[in-house]
């Protein structure tokens, strides 16, 4: 039961870390009320100042299981760690091994007990009074999605690249009837191959990075005129999409192609050595804005394209991040189911490398930009706009920074102008959610 | 990668499980072959002094179960013992002289007894307490009113003059340490001071600061000298001295030795291709020396490293912190890290919530810890000290709120904040 499990592919107990209210007991008094032994822990403490709230993440490769000496721990087919109290001897190991505050310990019984997620029906996440503990359901379309990997393994992307993650993502959703569009940058060499061996089972076009809407323009309506429902899609990073191939897209969208086009945004140009693109955040240092006596990083906005292609009128645009699979998904499908004119979906990508962060730390990055406003999520159909995963409180934006070597020079005048903004950023899409609101929510797919 | 590798773990204990599951995770074919001298199905020692008390019985002391091996597709090999280790033609010789192939070895053999330096004289059975062999043989011998001496007071010994004096049965323990306390190096003097109190309390009787020197037959019984030159009467005398890794075996193979087997953060011998992990492995600790941890959690970690690179993703162990965790007559102790106090060092130390705890820190960062019959995180105390995290602007929480406290920051370090 334990091998054939994909432990990624589960429902997840999501916690917004630190977000509680003061002397807030509601989710450890459901779990008593469930458990009698509360299995999630209340901290609070206001010396600190910190009100949270800790229980086991249901590890994909759970430590406390392998340190267990009587076999007391398993992860269920779900991939939800159970502790079996009859079979434990109290030796703490499991506690020892657990660095993630999962494992409590019953003093009168001697016995470890656990979180176990009350079967996928947490009674803690039920009473949350403040929707600081979620139950998020994306087992089910994790595993609808998981199948079929259109890439093969072993691309020659960084370990960790949101790119890659994405990309490989984006297909598992869209399905087999595409065609590829790439362009020179990271990703490319997902649909290029290496050398005489191709790396994907569609159909691929490598373009130049100032034509590739025009020549999927041209695909694409040859494609209806022989009747085929076939998609092209593009996955193109922020150099080609926002700077020289800008003019095309921007042609591409006025015309109305029925083209689907990915930009992943990792600010920058990546795979030439961290030059600084258009969409490269205010301050950032890259190669081309150095940090020195003159210059601190770079000095101009970002160019905010999804805004852009929304005043377009595109058929559809929407913002997405690899943190939030489900929306991503989500996102796609509607950007698939848009026919009427150009769909437009911008992918945010942290690269760890020019971003300089841990290699680890791609996905935290991205949560963090959504947490922290600096990367609201949201879509807009036909120019009305809904906010897809609003940040009610937002984290103070040195939480998002703090992440990020290119960010360190920062001092507080210069975090306080990027906060604002990423509250300006927020209050526009806001503002224009509430002046043109996309009423009804799309169907989930 | 080449599709039929032979993957071959010599101990099926907690660090050759780990690897084998590990190396089934990655999406290799590969061939598993799991091997232990003993015949019981795969267990840990840890549960020894478990089942001796009654806690637990021997139908739930598996480490897995029968189906999990063939779920995994590892094959099993009990009561088999390797005798010998052939680097050069990549083969382990079996006690009835077979031989099994490999293409990668991890070799998680465990620890075994030190044997106690003893004037014996009458070749006095001295009983040890690592195996389940050594389980029954106790139980074998241990009649009502038994007197029964354990020498050592470290992890082993305590935990089994615990199991003892909870036995009832007219038992009369004494515990013998060279050292002026019990769990020398897990606590400092006044933790181990408390424990001592508690078991003494529970009838268990210590002699401190003395070594026994000298066994002697005494009619049925046994006549224990201790370096002060006096003499005790037992029925049993168990060797409780300390573990050392069981490497004899590997002299002269090419592996090379230290105190153990001395592996990278890879957990990769000097030979291509073999690993080692768990009691068996001297490898690096959380401050960058190398050394002998013989627990679960280190041995456990070790395997899952092991295994993960055996099957060729490449991950290092990030190196093990001291952590020991006990439960003494339902009062709970834990220690974490390096509990000594030292010139360069600073301590905090509270009585609080009916218990004690106590800190050390290096600076700003923690390096130790330690409570009693307080309710801790030994885990996330691990993770603060292993990644040297400055928290000592908030020591009184940590003493006073310990769980909570500690909890907070690990979860803080794991999130970057
Ligand atoms: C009494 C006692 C109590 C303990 N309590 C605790 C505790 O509370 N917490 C804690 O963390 N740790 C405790 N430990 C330590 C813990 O049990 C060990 O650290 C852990 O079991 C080591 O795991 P391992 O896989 O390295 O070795 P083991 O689990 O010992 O496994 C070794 C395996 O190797 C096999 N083997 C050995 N030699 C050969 C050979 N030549 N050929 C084939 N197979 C061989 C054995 O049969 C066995 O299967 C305790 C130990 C003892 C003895």
């Amino acid at each position: 039961m334990t091998a054939g499990i994909n432990p990624v592919v589960r429902d997840t107990l999501a916690i917004a870390f630190g977000a509680c209210p003061p002397a807030c007991r509601e989710c450890v008094k459901a779990c008593e009320h469930q458990r009698s032994l509360a299995r999630i822990v209340a901290l609070d403490l206001p010396e600190a100042p910190f009100h949270g709230a800790v229980t086991c993440l249901q590890c994909s490769e759970p430590a406390c299981r392998d340190a267990c000496p009587t076999g007391a721990i398993a992860q269920d087919e779900k991939g939800v760690t159970r502790l079996d109290s009859g079979r434990c001897v109290g030796c703490g190991a499991c506690a020892i091994a657990c660095e993630w505050g999962g494992i409590n310990f019953d003093f009168a019984a001697a016995r470890a007990f656990k979180c176990d997620t009350c079967d996928g029906r947490p009674a803690c996440a039920a009473a949350c009074p403040t929707g600081v503990l979620r139950w998020v359901e994306s087992a089910a379309l994790m595993r609808q999605y998981r199948e079929p990997d259109l890439f093969t393994r072993g691309a020659s992307l960084c370990p960790g690249c949101v790119a890659e993650l994405g990309f490989r993502m984006a297909f598992r959703v869209i399905g087999e009837d595409a065609i590829v569009f790439a362009a020179p940058g990271c990703a490319c060499a997902l649909a290029n191959g290496f050398g005489d061996k191709a790396t994907t089972r569609l159909p691929a076009v490598m373009c130049l990075m100032t034509n590739g809407p025009s020549i999927m323009t041209g695909v694409a309506r040859r494609l209806r005129q022989i009747g085929k429902q076939t998609r092209c899609v593009a996955f193109i990073g922020d150099g080609a999409t926002a700077d020289v191939g800008f003019q095309p897209l921007s042609g591409a969208a006025e015309r109305g192609e029925p083209i689907v086009y990915i930009c992943y945004d990792n600010e920058g140009y990546m795979n030439t050595g961290v030059q600084r693109s258009a969409t490269t955040t205010a301050g950032a240092r890259t190669m081309t804005t150095p940090v020195g006596p003159h210059l601190k990083g770079k000095t101009q906005a970002p160019k905010e394209v999804p805004l852009l292609m929304a005043f377009h009128g595109a058929a559809y645009v929407a913002t997405a991040s690899i943190a939030y699979p489900e929306d991503f998904a989500a996102k796609l499908k509607r950007a698939l189911a848009s026919n009427d004119g150009l769909a437009y979906v911008h992918l945010y990508a942290p690269c760890y490398v020019g971003w300089e962060s841990p290699m680890d730390s791609v996905v935290e990055i991205s949560r963090r930009a959504v947490e922290t406003r600096m990367f609201p999520l949201w879509e807009a159909d036909h120019g009305r706009f809904r906010i897809t995963h609003p940040i009610a409180r937002p984290r103070p934006v040195g939480d998002f920074t703090r992440l990020l070597g290119r960010f360190r020079h920062l001092g507080p005048a210069e975090l306080d102008a990027l906060g604002r903004q990423a509250e300006d950023r927020y209050r526009r899409i806001e503002a224009l959610s509430a002046a043109m609101p996309l009423a009804e929510e799309h169907p989930r797919q | 990668m080449n599709p039929t590798l032979r993957h071959v773990i010599v101990g099926a204990g907690t660090a050759g499980i780990a690897a084998a599951e590990a190396i089934r995770k990655t999406p290799e074919a590969a061939s598993i072959t799991l091997i232990s001298a003993e015949s019981d199905a795969p267990y840990s020692p840890t549960v020894l002094p478990h089942l001796l008390a009654e806690r637990i019985s021997q139908r739930a002391v598996a480490l897995r179960s029968a189906e999990f091996f063939d779920d995994i597709r590892c094959r099993l090999l009990l009561g088999r013992s390797v005798s010998a280790l052939d680097a050069d033609r990549r083969a382990v010789r079996l006690d009835d002289d077979s031989q099994i192939d490999f293409d990668r070895l991890l070799l998680a053999v465990g620890s075994e007894p030190l044997t106690p330096a003893l004037d014996n004289p009458d070749g006095v059975r001295c009983l040890s307490f690592t195996r389940m062999t050594d389980l029954h043989d106790l139980r074998a011998r241990l009649a009502p009113g038994c007197r029964v001496a354990v020498l050592g007071a470290g992890l082993i010994g305590m935990e089994l003059a615990e199991a003892l004096a909870g036995l009832g049965r007219g038992l009369q323990v004494l515990v013998v340490e060279q050292e002026q306390q019990v769990l020398p190096r897990t606590f400092n003097q006044e933790i181990a001071g408390e424990v001592l109190a508690l078991f003494r309390a529970h009838g268990v009787r210590f002699q401190l600061g003395l070594r026994a020197v000298a066994l002697e037959k005494a009619g049925g019984a046994v006549t224990l000298t201790l370096s002060d030159q006096r003499s005790h009467v037992a029925d049993l005398v168990i060797g409780c001295v300390g573990v050392k890794p069981r490497v004899s075996w590997l002299a002269g193979s090419g592996i090379a030795l230290g105190r153990g087997i001395a592996v990278d953060a890879r957990m990769a011998t000097n030979v291509a291709g073999v690993y080692a992990a768990g009691d068996a492995a001297e490898g690096p600790a959380a401050d960058g020396s190398a050394g002998l941890n013989p627990v679960l959690p280190t041995a456990a970690a070790q395997g899952r490293i092991a295994g993960a690179n055996m099957a060729g993703r490449s991950v290092q162990h990030d190196g093990w912190v001291p952590a020991n965790f006990f439960n003494f007559f339902g009062r709970v102790a834990v220690s974490v890290g390096d509990n000594s106090a030292g010139p360069a060092r600073s301590t905090v130390d509270r009585k609080a919530n009916g218990g004690r705890g106590q800190l050390f820190f290096e600076g700003e960062r923690l390096v130790g810890a330690s409570f009693l019959g307080v309710p801790t995180d030994p885990g996330a105390l691990s993770l603060l000290i292993r990644r040297r995290t400055p928290v000592r602007e908030y020591a009184e929480l940590l003493a006073q709120r310990p769980l909570e406290a500690s909890r907070w920051l690990a979860a803080r370090l794991q999130r970057g904040n």
